[in-house]
């Protein structure tokens, strides 16, 4: 169950790097139109990937008021409060990733009214964000949920 | 487990690799482009991390943190494995691939990755039994 879970997450990131690379590659090569993929489509992009990473990095028994978790007085308030800050801001990154895909989105394809081969785009920015965010919650539910047996002879 | 011996299994696994990269050479081959076998890499590594990283992690699986390895592992073998079936279709869509091509290079690197699986999972559980 958390080794499938881990897995789709992994197959959901590859997903949305994917769609982003190929509307990058779409816009270098047989793009029609005068609009093109610009530093700017890469920020939401390395927002989410920042975002998902700081998430993933925050040791979870930090962020437990339990005494009994085994590494370091990790039941002080204050690294509880420090890990929820960072945590915090991690999902504010992933967030903010996200909508900064679909402001993009609009202001660049929308407001222009471009129609679907140029629009996919767009599309496409706002799909990686999506798979990035949909990817970080899977690993984080999963690495959360089975932390009652951490003794794992898995395969 | 059943009458097949292993080493027809064997034979038969390295058959179906042989054709996956038949597969990859000739939608290479016939369509002038040679990112087909970049592709046909990415499949044959994809599994190889979460072996690796199990083979790691067995060794002391009372530390904590080689559950994480354990993790990193997988996530980059689902990664790559997603990443071959990507390039043909970004390709593709970009018209540096053909369809046919592409078709072919996805079909080629699934048998690739089905059999190096199935030949780590083999190896991995029945050893022993290796009569010619």
């Amino acid at each position: 169950m958390r080794s499938a879970g881990v897995y789709i997450s992994g197959a959901l990131y590859a997903i949305g790097f994917w769609f982003f690379i190929d509307a990058v590659i779409y816009s270098k090569t047989v793009n029609a139109s005068v609009v093109h993929v610009t530093f700017v489509d890469w920020i939401p992009a390395i927002c989410s990937t920042l975002g998902m990473l700081i998430v993933n990095s925050i040791e979870k028994s930090r962020l437990l008021n339990d005494a009994l978790a085994s590494s370091s007085f990790a039941g002080s308030p204050q690294t509880i409060w420090q890990a929820r800050i960072i945590l915090f801001l991690g999902f504010a990154l992933l967030a903010g990733g996200l909508a900064g895909s679909v402001v993009v989105l609009i202001l660049k394809f929308l407001m222009e009214r471009y129609t679907y081969p140029t629009l996919g785009m767009g599309v496409s920015n706002v799909i990686c964000n999506v798979c990035i965010m949909l990817s970080c919650v899977v690993l984080w539910i999963v690495q959360n949920v089975e932390d009652e047996y951490s003794y794992s002879l898995s395969l | 487990m059943s009458q097949k011996s292993p080493l027809a299994r064997l034979i038969s696994l390295s058959y179906v690799l042989a054709l996956g990269f038949l597969f990859v050479v000739l939608a290479g081959a016939i369509y002038g482009n040679w990112y087909p076998i970049l592709v046909a890499l990415i499949f044959s590594v994809a599994h190889l991390p979460m072996v690796v990283t199990n083979n790691y992690s067995r060794d002391d699986f009372m530390n904590e943190s080689s559950i994480y390895v354990n993790d990193f592992g997988k996530f980059l073998s689902g990664f790559l494995l997603f990443t071959g079936f990507a390039i043909p279709l970004v390709l593709c869509h970009s018209l540096i691939l053909t369809t046919v091509a592409c078709i072919l290079t996805e079909l080629g690197g699934s048998l690739i990755y089905a059999s190096v699986f199935a030949f780590t999972t083999y190896f991995d559980s029945g050893e022993e039994s290796f009569e010619i």
